[in-house]
């Protein structure tokens, strides 16, 4: 996508008016800045249009929005295509479907004397000061990211297993993160009951992974109970599982598994609260690594997405 | 709203390569006092343009 013409509909200089049928009133608009950028495949070239609206398509070479500007990152930017512009025209106006936004110095159907009919000469209704001459095609450079994606050394693209892929986003700073936080809430979780848990050793990086382990596997052959896992009878249980934790090591576990540093969360209520303060050190560090590990690439695309909420309180 | 396959649930905003679905950055929408300094845009601007930096 080298060219890209820059199509507006509508630019100060081209005032749109539209005649409303039953009272005859006339609405002006002075349509500011609505810069459509266009790729060049789907070209809207001035001439292909109907004269009526022919003026509202002039390609413009000026920097006229922000999104031509130098910014790096808005070479991203794709801009809408050519349909777009088709539909800004129409519902500009409300009588008239093909002919609403009309240009007048443009339009065959208005004359001079028309013109000074309606508007009284106004003097806001003069030609454009510039013509289809004036006009380039402007190119919008490629955009090449500066960064390359950053793997960990030991890892080979070629030989790596489907394990090793998912270890590029559970990093060691990611098993740091729940070690620590979680024997930090043991610690505080116990000072606040105001009675030792004896059964709480402090969390090894064997452990969670064992646990973190256990949570896929259960996930992939559910249970009625989690403790149907360590079940006695051989139908029930899963020896995988039992044999990485005991039952009592997993329950613990889940009691005090914790992202967040529990101790200097701010509390509801208090100024600088974050709803999501319970997840924000896992959420930021995965964003980390979703960016380093791929860097941005030319066409993006920003949008909204919904995850389900399964709990049953709020 | 109405055909929204999940009204509850968050809300995120991503930043996604259009070709592959590759998700390079993404926010949660924490409601509307939240989320964002007090400004007459919406997340979505204050994402998008957080995202062009």
């Amino acid at each position: 996508m080298g060219n890209r013409r820059v199509v507006t509909t509508g630019t100060a200089c081209t005032n749109l008016v539209s005649v409303h049928e039953d009272t005859g009133a006339v609405t002006r608009e002075n349509a500011s800045s609505q810069v459509h950028l266009c790729d060049t495949r789907h070209p809207v070239a001035p001439d292909s249009k109907g004269s009526s609206s022919s003026a509202l398509n002039q390609d413009v070479s000026a920097p006229c929005s922000p999104l031509t500007s130098d910014d790096e990152g808005a070479s991203d930017f794709e801009g809408f295509d050519s349909g777009d512009a088709d539909d800004e025209e129409v519902s500009g106006g409300e009588s008239e479907p093909d002919d609403s936004d009309v240009d007048v110095a443009d339009n065959p159907t208005f004359d001079q004397e028309e013109q000074d009919e309606l508007f009284g000469g106004d003097a806001d209704f003069a030609e454009p000061d510039w013509t289809k001459t004036d006009l380039e095609d402007i190119t919008v450079p490629h955009f090449q990211s500066d960064d390359a994606a950053q793997f960990p050394i030991e890892f080979s693209h070629g030989t790596a297993t489907p394990f090793e892929y998912l270890e590029l986003y559970l990093t060691k700073d990611f098993y740091k993160l729940l070690l620590t936080n979680t024997n930090k809430y043991a610690v505080w979780k116990q000072k606040e009951m105001g009675k030792p848990n004896y059964a709480w050793k402090e969390l090894k990086i064997s452990e969670l992974k064992a646990f973190l382990a256990i949570k896929i596997a259960m996930g992939i052959s559910p249970s009625p109970q989690y403790a149907c896992y360590w079940s006695s009878s051989d139908f029930m249980c899963n020896v995988g599982i039992k044999k990485l934790l005991s039952k009592r090591k997993y329950e613990l576990i889940s009691q005090y598994l914790h992202v967040s540093d529990r101790e200097n969360e701010i509390e509801h209520g208090q100024p600088g609260y974050d709803r999501a303060a319970k997840v924000r050190p896992l959420m930021d560090q995965l964003g980390d690594t979703f960016t380093r590990l791929k860097p941005p690439s030319e066409y993006q695309t920003i949008h909204e997405g919904m995850a389900k909420y399964k709990g049953r309180s709020a | 709203m109405r055909d929204n396959p999940c009204k509850r649930g968050l809300k995120f905003f991503l930043r996604n390569d259009s070709e592959s679905g590759y998700c390079q950055e993404f926010e949660l929408y924490l409601g509307k006092e939240q989320s964002r300094p007090k400004s007459t845009h919406g997340f979505f601007f204050f994402f998008w343009m957080s995202s062009v930096d």
